[in-house]
């Protein structure tokens, strides 16, 4: 009985995650893509996602991985703090994003305001708001794989008279790989995704600030099929990316890591 | 269920209020958005029983898939130039537009957004051929409703906007200019308030309307600026 139910639940809960998916393309005509796909709308905010996203990866790995490593390995007063308020942003509504950065980098914004001019607007904003959402599962998963490292490792090339900054590069970076690269997609992901805080902060512009998401937002409301397509190829998107992430994981030489799972 | 266009929040909200006080067993609900993205709701299959739209435009295309039934005319708004107080482009009035600075307008299909374009292109008549281009060159934003354009400038992150006369009313904010555009270049936006065929309030539905459009409802309507 309880096997009965409980089976009920799981195709109950597994059809209605999957279905809206599938209604996507079946509601497609295969006509429809291929015009779209040439339409100047679909085509720049392609080329806008593509390059803002990949931006904002570079950046959060530049500047996350130095605090990731800090936040695994340091020891100091305030640690817990700086690691919750690291994670604050990835449990914050967009919206709330979005009116944090205006009041942080517009025009009339905490920053902004000795800057002389709003960042709002611009290609920048657009990475900025992706940053701001995506750069802290970055910085959680790269912390979880420095800490997953095991420290003997560490110690053996330390006392053979490897200097730590080379035992960083040569030990501690290849035996967190796979969690690096596992927060870097699940970071992308969220950058490709990222629609709130950028509508609001950085504004809604063809190839400068309309990204996938806002070009979709703004085809639904004059030509549906338009956001139809570019939905159909987000979610194509996002599937590789799952596919990328798992198949990353799963590599044989570096095993299924224990930080794969976050 | 009423939708209704962006630009009508402040009187419809006066007006459900009203209408629940004649018939305290109502509940009006409301729900504002572009009217382009009331028409794609509707098209979508919402249920709604009363929807009321800023053009003719989206209300005929509604009536001609047979959604909504017998569409009346039963307010009429203007748009307005709305510039920042002190904006560090120095933008004052509608010549200025063309020097660069930040403007923010409604996307095309918003139909505040298709009027300002159409503002602009009757301004050419004033300030020559390639006024409306010159222009939407400083077009930083195109927003998904009238409201948003409005709020950009009012916290300071545009220098101008294009709203309607109405949506200066409701906000009494000195860090705006209003400024007028010259009749014989304006628009004239028509409101349209209809049922939707489909729904099952249908005498409550007429009821609503009657009253929008009846000496009280009117008296409501022209208190917000509209015509």
């Amino acid at each position: 009985m309880y096997r009965l139910l409980a089976a009920v639940a799981a195709s109950l809960i597994l059809i209605f995650l999957v279905l809206p998916l599938v209604a996507v393309f079946t509601s497609l005509q295969w006509t429809q893509v291929v015009v779209n796909l040439y339409d100047p709308l679909v085509f720049s905010a392609m080329r806008l996602s593509l390059v803002t996203s990949i931006i904002s990866v570079a950046a959060s790995v530049l500047l996350g991985t130095p605090l990731a490593y800090i936040l695994a390995r340091g020891h100091f007063r305030g640690k817990r703090l700086v690691g919750a308020l690291v994670e604050l942003p990835m449990v914050l509504p967009p919206a709330v994003a979005g009116v944090a950065l205006l009041l942080a980098f517009g025009r009339q914004g905490l920053v902004g305001r000795y800057l002389g001019f709003g960042l709002s607007f611009s290609t920048l904003a657009v990475i900025l708001a992706q940053v701001f959402v995506a750069a802290p599962l970055y910085i959680r998963a790269a912390r979880g794989s420095f800490t997953a490292v095991d420290l003997d490792l560490e110690r053996v090339s330390l006392t053979l008279g490897v200097p730590p900054s080379r035992t960083f590069y040569r030990v501690t970076i290849p035996l967190s790989l796979p969690g690096l690269f596992g927060g870097m997609i699940m970071t992308w992901a969220r950058a490709m995704g990222e629609f709130g805080a950028t509508i609001m902060f950085a504004g809604n512009l063809q190839g400068v600030t309309r990204t996938l998401p806002l070009a979709i937002y703004t085809a639904m409301q004059s030509d549906f099929s338009a956001a139809m397509v570019m939905s159909a190829l987000m979610i194509i998107v996002s599937v590789a990316v799952l596919l990328l992430a798992r198949g990353v994981l799963r590599h044989p030489e570096w095993g299924e890591g224990s930080v794969a799972e976050h | 269920m009423v939708l209704a266009a962006s630009s009508l929040t402040e009187p419809f909200e006066q007006l459900a209020e009203e209408f629940e006080r004649r018939y305290p067993h109502v509940r009006v609900r409301l729900n504002f958005a572009g009217t382009q993205q009331l028409r794609v709701l509707l098209e979508q299959g919402l249920p709604a029983d009363v929807v009321a739209t800023a053009n003719a435009l989206h209300m005929r295309a509604l009536g001609h898939r047979g959604l909504v039934s017998q569409p009346e005319l039963f307010a009429r708004n203007r748009l307005v130039l709305v510039v920042l107080r002190g904006n560090p482009a120095g933008i004052g009035g509608l010549a200025d537009l063309t020097r660069p600075h930040r403007l923010v307008l409604a996307a095309s299909s918003v139909p505040a957004g298709g009027y300002a374009r159409q503002v602009l292109s009757n301004l050419e008549a004033y300030f020559g051929q390639d006024f409306s281009e010159s222009v939407l060159k400083n077009l930083v934003s195109e927003e998904s409703n009238v409201k948003s354009v409005l709020m950009k400038v009012v916290m300071g992150e545009a220098d101008a906007g294009f709203v309607y006369a109405t949506d200066v009313v409701a906000v009494s904010d000195d860090s705006l200019i209003v400024v007028p555009i010259p009749t014989p270049a304006n628009v004239t936006a028509d409101y349209y308030i209809a049922r939707v065929a489909a729904e099952a309030n249908q005498a409550l539905a007429r009821d609503f309307i009657d009253f929008v459009l009846s000496p009280e409802g009117r008296e409501v309507l022209s208190s917000y600026g509209f015509e």
